[in-house]
């Protein structure tokens, strides 16, 4: 009777303890995505998209991704919303995402999960590797200089050019600073629009920079369009080492290769070759401080790993072998014990390194500044390095100046 | 004393689910938005231009205005337009704060000492004048667009550093009257601040 009693409490107890459970795990999941939608906010629209709009998979990614995702997800909005013509939308993504890189990053705690040997590096916010960075000022100064505001276009292009520089102290095989060829350019542009007498200083710097020299030429007097061609894919990051430890890029697709500009079937420009090449700078970018952190953690989970095997080999030997001896009995169960702490600390152990990475991104880089005649032209784009032409119509008002952005991918 | 024991670890168990459920229905976590003094530094500010800097630059730019000879002694107010300020640093921004704010002191602070033309909004006075010397809407009296005596414009320039043992952004900030009929710069006063900060390891 009393067994019965139990069974039944028992029971009670289990579907009380389901139910509240089942509850308790629902209202963490609501209160989840409530915290990760706030940490996103000012990547959001005024107004919920429609589950039919084209952007709206990429903003359902950004809520689920909370802050710790948000300047990866929100590239993918802005790239898209570019290609779209929702500049404004892509504005305004692109805006948080610089506040999330310009802001510091002293004393945040995911920063410090990062570095922890428990946690993986892609527990820290995402910000991009400098060639990721770079991608994210060109396309914020663009729609700067699309609205004619030359001087906050210029800014964007120096914010872009100066996260190259950060591996100032590497060795100096490694030091490739300073050589974002298409962010100096741009920034001699703004500065002819604005009459600033730095622009030769800027565009020299520029040919001095770029993979080919005379993909920086001389702008045409009077230009008003701008038109920027991204071809290939750019690099892909993995993971190499025996933990996933080091962080290594494949090269993109870019072929590297001459690209010409036709309007309306009469060549306008031709580039030899690219200004400059997210593969190069990916890979000459130099060592990261973070790469130390995690061959630090690689070492301690192999040196933990070994010692607790060994540690449980030796302590299995010894109570196997001297059951006789209380004394060395208790060190093998201690030894044992001790053994499978450190596999267990050793297996806990993540020093993967950070593979997220930003899409849509170019491998080769081409500018254009060319001069348009008021009304619709037809601009065709030879890739000849990836045998194919690219075709965009394009309206120019006839004043201001305006930003063509096309992708061949 | 087994049963007994059994027992005892069921309401243990009991206990801890419940526990666990008055727990998870309280507020995780979160800081609600709350109104910060905007002459104190953001939390996680980097090292660009930030509120801080805006306050105590245009401050000490209306005080200085405000002594300068020729607005102190002048024997009629001195009617000023402002000029875009220059933005030639690296951080984008809207560069109208400035100006806006030292006129928005100078307007509270100076007593009618000087005035200033809305030149941003000089087609709906040109609108308005036309309505009433059409006689469509009410008038106080005729008068004309006033000229400006002075130009007030600034300019913000930056030099700023990047390398793996830290940044720093050093932005100087630059700001004059001109006279708007001999170009002659009657005053101008600068401030200038450099930060500096280091990066989290994970990110360098």
């Amino acid at each position: 009777m009393r067994v019965v009693g139990s069974a039944a409490l028992a029971a009670l107890l289990a579907a009380v303890g389901a139910s509240c459970a089942g509850t308790a795990r629902e209202e963490r999941m609501q209160q989840r995505q409530a915290a990760l939608r706030a940490e996103v906010a000012d990547y959001l629209p005024p107004e919920d998209l429609s589950p039919d709009d084209p952007l709206y998979p990429y903003y359902a990614d950004l809520t689920a991704g909370g802050a710790r995702n948000a300047v990866l997800n929100g590239y993918a909005i802005a790239a898209r919303a570019i290609d779209k013509g929702r500049y404004e939308e892509a504005e305004r993504v692109l805006d948080a995402m610089l506040l999330e890189l310009e802001g510091s990053s002293a004393g945040d705690k995911a920063a410090r999960r990062a570095r922890s040997r428990f946690h993986k590096e892609e527990a820290k916010r995402f910000r991009g590797e400098p060639y990721e960075q770079a991608m994210i000022f060109l396309l914020r100064g663009l729609l700067y200089m699309r609205e004619g505001d030359y001087e906050n276009a210029r800014a964007a292009f120096r914010s872009g050019a100066l996260v190259d520089r950060s591996s100032l102290d590497a060795p100096p095989e490694e030091q490739y600073h300073d050589d974002l060829a298409e962010m100096d350019y741009l920034e001699g542009l703004c500065n002819l629009l604005l009459g600033d007498y730095r622009a030769e200083e800027c565009l020299e710097r520029a040919r001095k920079n770029a993979r080919h020299a005379e993909a920086a030429p001389d702008p045409p007097e009077g230009f008003n369009t701008v038109a920027v061609f991204f071809s290939g894919k750019g690099p892909t990051k993995y993971q190499a080492g025996q933990y996933g430890e080091i962080l290594r890029f494949s090269p993109g697709d870019g072929a590297g290769g001459a690209v010409e500009l036709t309007v309306n079937g009469q060549a306008m420009a031709k580039a030899p070759g690219p200004l400059d090449n997210m593969t190069f700078q990916a890979t000459t970018r130099g060592g990261r401080e973070i790469d130390g952190i995690l061959r630090g953690k690689a070492i301690f989970k192999t040196g933990t790993g070994v010692a607790g095997v060994a540690a449980v080999a030796t302590g299995t030997t010894l109570v196997a072998t001297q059951s006789h001896n209380d004394a060395a009995l208790g060190a093998g169960i201690g030894l044992i014990v001790a053994g499978l702490v450190a596999t267990g600390i050793s297996a806990a152990t993540k020093p993967d390194a950070d593979i997220r990475a930003i899409r849509p991104i170019p491998d080769d880089i081409y500018v254009f500044p060319i001069h348009l005649e008021p009304g619709e032209s037809t601009l065709q784009f030879d890739d000849r390095g990836r045998s194919n032409t690219v075709e965009r119509r394009v309206e120019h008002p006839g004043d201001g100046l305006k930003v063509v952005i096309v992708w061949n991918q | 004393m087994r049963n007994h024991l059994g027992v005892l670890m069921l309401f243990v168990a009991a206990a801890l689910i419940l526990d666990g459920c008055a727990r998870s229905s309280g507020p995780r976590g979160g800081v609600p938005p709350q109104r910060v003094d905007p002459s104190v530094q953001s939390r996680g500010e980097g090292t660009g231009i930030g509120s801080q800097d805006l306050v105590e630059v245009t401050d000490k730019m209306a005080r200085s205005i405000l002594s300068t000879p020729k607005i102190a002694h002048a024997s009629t107010p001195p009617v000023i337009a402002l000029l875009p300020v220059i933005n030639d640093t690296r951080f984008p921004i809207n560069r109208e704060l400035f100006n806006r704010r030292i006129k928005a002191l100078l307007n509270t602070q100076c007593d009618g000492r000087v005035y200033f033309v809305a030149r941003d909004r000089i087609e709906s006075v040109e609108r308005e004048r036309e309505l009433k010397r059409e006689g469509l809407v009410t008038s106080g009296g005729e008068g004309d667009l006033a000229g400006a005596d002075f130009f007030l414009t600034g300019e913000l320039t930056g030099l700023s550093q990047a390398a793996s043992t830290g940044r720093s952004d050093y932005v100087l900030y630059t700001f004059r009257l001109i006279d708007a009929e001999t170009s002659i710069e009657v005053w101008e006063n600068f401030a200038e601040i450099k930060k500096e900060g280091l990066e989290d390891a994970a990110y360098r």
